[in-house]
């Protein structure tokens, strides 16, 4: 393509002139594009690349109800309606829909809220439900906007609120289940990272996009049964206001399996208002975070110890002098509990001396010492084969080991192994000692006590959780006798009110507790720990209840509790009666 | 009297007719480079704007809550398309000595109707649509929009050539009175309703490139021209500083490539070298452009030099700008090789004004010449432009059929007959004949 | 088709480029195209192989629109299948059954006896 401009000629200057201006523009772009290229591209990226996290669903939890799952806890999703000042037009308008439709989760200076006109964002309401947010966007408002987010609901109520906890503004699960296994709930956080257009909508131009689906977290079933835990914490209230008690604590157990049926603790919260709560102390869960000295309920354990040596028999006998003298201190039986005389250990069981179990102990070592060796035997009963002293790794948090002094210590001495053998001198939680219990009322296996069934998979299908192998603690008659001893103890002073058929039996327990390290007889904790069931136990349910400068006794306070529990569950799980 | 000195010399021009020096040129075939590069520059845009036109339909249906469908803009332009070739062919094919006749008519048609739209834009009729502050279009409902802008460049396109082409032959172009200050007063008057009115500076730059590229050819003083180009510059510099955001659109380009996207007011700029910057030596590739989803303004018009940057990378660009090149080659040849000086007159206007409007747009996209808000012709979306620029192209393509072979050029414009050296053509004995 | 001798004196300077005095003979179509013609065909032809190439090329990116658009759909209909299901579980809990009014027609027990086999 020739151009033959003619020379000098005023086409041929602008001729120069446009190509020198297309040669400057090549020159510029070649700088842009091929040297600059690099911090374009950057640039591009910082504004066009948007990470966005994409959260996990907190996973719910399941209470069984029978055998089907039945939700506890669940996520809702509420909405913060938020303003932005310097966009809104017609305040009034805007706080008077407010005010009426969202109601008490409305700010209270939404006027002065609506004021500032040179912020951008400003929360009017918070956890307004669905269909209040919807209202609110039916109205057709400017500058208003709304935010997700995700909140924990609880369909029952305040049923068993210490054992499941709550979640706490940042998400994190607080006391209970959802302390204990809140790594499990939460899931993991998905992440969608791609080039994005103005309005953040997400393209497919590029090959660096990433889609990382999140990961819910798991639903987990616990091994609570819904109806037992509503009549357990029910039964324990009727209980507190009729002995008027101010704490008090029931714990059910199945003992086949050591799962947990119910955990009821009073004074107990609200979780959908944790926030409300005074006393932080009422997050506790006592069955596990309280140990306490068990009383006369430890006595169980001691006599399925001396059976289990061979030292002792149900029927075994000896002299009750209403006291005991170990290495020069004397321990007495307490007051009034008479029977004075020869009588056998089952006596002894019946009416709760102390001497009876002292004799154990002394009958494990030489006859009439705690010895070392008798020490070292009920040490190793308590501690290794019924976990006396030791963290059963239950799925709550803020459960505690309670303490079990071995003979090793200084502070392992006969005079106090004398009262560990009646239930004072030790610490123990209440899931302790039912766990304990409930091995001899099976016959001899121990279960590790645990309150997770299984989860529910993505699909809705119930998966249980696959359990532990038992240990023996002991044989397997020295169980069933020590049951028969806890059946004919409750047959003689407290069954009256039984439901007749099946059998049912219990030891109970009132322990002193310190008081500027003295025992104080002044205040007492009732306790009674029991069975029932009818051809093999199918429950163990303790009780406690305790208040401050209160005298509470087992058999008197704790033991009605028990008794319209029992017979409850023998109604619920449609017992068949003995022949 | 001055002025009814230049008065007078405006009516004698508005009375003249076509001078017929040019019939003893022979018609031939016409310059078909001018279409094949015009075509190419279409369809480019075309292929462009088939990318990105769901993506703009989309940034206008979320903002506006219109309802574009995705192949909304590729039809429209597809549409302007059709209408310009029809255009371009009218011109080509309409004899231009009517034309030229008639550019006195053209110009007033231009001036009423920019008058027009100003008096509607006053009284807020439906016709005038107001964007921005400022009236720049006729709404013709369901016939799109029309910008009297680029009538009235055509206006004064054609008027001017006609006018000064006779002046010039008359041997007074450096008078300042007969032909100076009625081209001055003309463009003023232009000027007053485009910068003015409409507040649109970069069509007032080209417009005031199309009258300079014509007086450049038309062989003005030096002297005269460095006058008028200094007067333009106090003028135009008293503009800018009139309005604030011409103000702003200057701090910005100042800044260079410091400033920061972050900047409110070097938004658009940023963006657009962004774009530029992300494509590299080859670009993204058609259809992954992601400036124009929305981050860049204007993607569609003014800015689609830079999505072309971005879809093409420098390799389509350095092509872009190579058509453009020849196009702009191509028209300063026929005009070069044009005897008859109102037709040489008319290519220049039509080289001004291609030349001007690509030169602006360029650069101010790149960065090397603040935003002007022209827009880059035959690519940008717009029917207006396009039909208009085609249109004067099509002219252009008509006059190419009048060019002479170079070494008669001088033959046909020299005085002295006492050498015959060097003029005309080699004259031999033909080849052929047998 | 026609075929014509090389010789033939046609005024086209292409026949005369062959050697002389060939008895060859050529095709030569009788439609004839102009450069004009020739021209606008092959810029047809390439239109049109662009135009394929685009619309293909670029068929991914209106998806975009359409996957955000269900994404949100989606996302909407979980949130509303969750509240629902706090709903369900809010009205078979245990308060609101047990207060309902078909729990308070019910009676206790009375007592039982046993039938001895």
């Amino acid at each position: 393509m020739k151009l033959e401009l003619q020379k000098g000629s005023r086409s041929r200057t602008l001729a120069v002139l446009v190509l020198g201006i297309m040669a400057i523009f090549v020159v510029r772009l070649f700088y842009l594009q091929i040297i600059q290229h690099g911090y374009y591209s950057g640039l591009a990226d910082n504004e066009q690349i948007k990470r966005l996290t994409i959260p996990a669903k907190r996973g719910l939890i399941y209470a069984l109800d029978g055998n089907k799952p039945v939700q506890l806890v669940m996520n809702e999703t509420v909405y913060t309606v938020f303003a932005d000042p310097q966009t809104t037009k017609d305040d009034s308008t805007i706080i008077d829909v407010i005010r009426r439709i969202a109601g008490g989760n409305a700010r209270s200076d939404l006027q002065g809220l609506l004021g500032k006109k040179d912020s951008r964002y400003q929360i009017l309401a918070t956890k307004i439900t669905r269909t209040q947010a919807d209202k609110i966007k039916q109205e057709g408002l400017k500058g208003i906007g709304f935010q997700q987010e995700s909140q924990r609901v609880y369909p029952e109520g305040s049923l068993a609120a210490q054992t499941l906890g709550f979640v706490d503004f940042s998400g994190n699960g607080q006391y209970g289940v959802e302390g204990k296994l809140n790594n499990r709930l939460l899931g993991h956080d998905g992440l969608l990272q791609s080039v994005t257009d103005v309005s953040d909508v997400p393209l497919t131009i590029g090959n660096r996009n990433i889609n990382k689906p999140a990961v819910n977290g798991d639903n987990i079933v616990l091994s609570l049964d819904r109806n037992v835990q509503s009549y357990a914490e029910q039964a324990l209230a009727a209980g507190l206001k009729r002995t008027r008690a101010t704490n008090g604590s029931v714990i059910v157990m199945d003992p086949a399996t050591g799962k947990v049926m119910a955990m009821a603790n009073l004074p107990s919260f609200d979780p959908a208002n944790f926030g409300q709560v005074q006393n932080a102390a009422d997050f506790n869960n006592p069955t596990v975070a309280a140990p306490y000295e068990p009383g006369s309920d430890m006595k169980t354990l001691t006599m399925a110890v001396g059976i289990d040596k061979g030292v002792v028999t149900p029927t075994a006998t000896y002299n009750n002098l209403g006291y005991m003298n170990v290495d020069g201190i004397t321990v007495l039986n307490g007051v009034g509990l008479g029977n004075l005389g020869v009588i056998t250990l089952q006596t002894a069981m019946n009416y709760s001396l102390n001497s009876g179990f002292i004799t154990v102990a002394e009958r494990l070592g030489d006859g009439s010492n705690i010895t070392l060796q008798a020490r070292n035997t009920m040490y190793d009963y308590f501690y290794n084969k019924f976990k006396l002293g030791q963290v059963s790794g239950i799925q709550v948090t803020g459960e505690a080991p309670g303490t079990v002094i071995p003979p090793t210590s200084p502070q392992g001495n006969a005079v106090r192994y004398s009262n560990m053998a009646f239930g004072q001198g030790l610490d123990v939680t209440m899931l302790q000692m039912s766990a304990a219990f409930s091995s001899i009322v099976n016959g001899g296996q121990y279960h590790v006590p645990t309150i997770l069934a299984g989860v529910l998979n993505t699909n809705g299908v119930y998966i249980p959780q696959s359990t532990a192998a038992a240990q023996t603690t002991v044989s397997r008659s020295t169980a069933d006798q020590v049951r028969e001893m806890t059946h004919v103890a409750r047959g003689t002073l407290f069954g009256r009110n039984d439901t007749p058929g099946y059998e049912v039996g219990g030891k109970t327990g009132t322990s002193q507790t310190l008081i500027d390290g003295n025992y104080n007889n002044s205040q007492t904790v009732g306790t009674y720990l029991g069975y029932g069931g009818d051809s093999t136990p199918r429950y163990v349910i303790m009780v406690q209840v305790s208040g401050k400068n209160m005298t509470l006794e087992g058999g008197r306070d704790a033991g009605p509790i028990f008794t319209d529990l029992s017979n409850w569950m023998i109604d619920y799980l449609k017992l068949q009666p003995k022949g | 009297m001055a002025s009814g000195g230049s008065s007078q010399a405006i009516l004698t021009a508005l009375n003249t007719p076509g001078q017929s020096e040019a019939t003893s040129v022979r018609r031939h075939r016409p310059d078909y480079y001018i279409v094949l590069f015009m075509g190419l520059l279409m369809l480019c845009g075309l292929i462009i704007i088939y990318a990105i036109g769901p993506q703009r339909a989309n940034v206008l249906n979320n903002s506006y809550g219109s309802d574009y469908s995705d192949s909304y803009f590729f039809v429209k332009q597809a549409i302007s398309l059709l209408l310009s070739l029809a255009a371009f062919g009218a011109m080509s094919t309409v004899s231009y000595t009517w034309i030229i006749k008639n550019g006195s008519k053209l110009l007033l048609i231009g001036l009423a109707a920019c008058a027009v739209l100003a008096v509607a834009g006053w009284a807020h009729l439906g016709i005038a649509q107001e964007s921005l502050g400022a009236t720049r279009w006729f709404n013709l409902g369901p016939l799109g929009s029309l910008q009297p802008a680029e009538v009235l460049k055509f206006g004064i396109l054609v008027f001017v050539a006609g006018f000064l082409g006779t002046k010039t032959k008359q041997g007074r172009i450096n008078d300042v009175q007969g032909t100076l200050v009625p081209i001055g007063t003309i463009t003023a008057l232009s000027m007053f309703f485009i910068i003015i009115i409409q507040q649109d500076l970069g069509t007032g730059i080209a417009m005031m490139s199309i009258v300079a590229t014509m007086l450049l050819v038309a062989g003005i003083s030096k002297r005269i021209g460095l006058i008028i180009f200094a007067g333009v510059l106090v003028i135009g510099v008293g503009l800018i500083i009139a309005a604030p955001h011409r103000v702003g659109r200057i701090s910005t380009f100042f800044k260079g490539d410091d400033s920061s996207t972050s900047d409110a007011g070097s938004y658009h700029i940023e963006h657009a070298k962004i774009a530029i910057g992300t494509g590299g030596l080859f670009g993204v590739g058609v259809g992954n452009s992601v400036q124009a989803t929305g981050y860049l303004p204007e993607a569609i018009n003014d800015s689609v030099f830079a999505i072309m940057g971005e879809t093409f990378g420098f390799i389509g660009l350095v092509t872009i700008l190579g058509l453009f090149a020849s196009l702009l080659m191509r028209l300063l040849k026929v005009m070069d090789h044009l005897v008859d000086l109102r037709l040489k007159l008319l290519v220049a206007g039509v080289f001004g004004w291609f030349g001007a409007h690509v030169i602006l747009n360029v650069a101010s996209m790149i960065g090397i010449f603040p935003l002007t808000g022209i827009t880059l012709p035959l690519l940008s979306f717009g029917g207006t432009s396009m039909i208009f620029i085609a249109a004067a192209l099509g002219l252009a393509f008509q006059l190419s059929r009048y060019t002479v072979h170079p070494s008669r050029l001088k033959e046909a414009s020299y005085e002295d007959s006492s050498s015959r050296r060097g003029i005309g053509r080699s004259r031999h004995s033909s080849r052929r004949s047998s | 088709m026609s075929y014509q001798r090389t010789s033939q004196y046609s005024g086209s300077r292409r026949q005369q480029n062959w050697s002389r005095n060939q008895n060859t003979v050529a095709f030569i179509s009788s439609v004839k195209l102009g450069p004009v013609a020739h021209t606008v065909l092959v810029a047809l032809m390439i239109t049109v192989l662009g135009l394929i190439y685009l619309t293909q090329a670029t068929r991914a990116t209106s998806y975009d629109y359409e996957a955000q658009k269900i994404d949100s759909q989606i996302a909407d209909l979980n949130t509303k299948k969750s509240d629902l299901e706090v709903e369900n579980a809010r009205l078979t809990a245990l308060e609101t059954v047990k207060n309902s009014s078909v729990a308070r027609e019910m009676t206790t027990a009375s007592g039982t006896a046993y039938v001895h086999e």
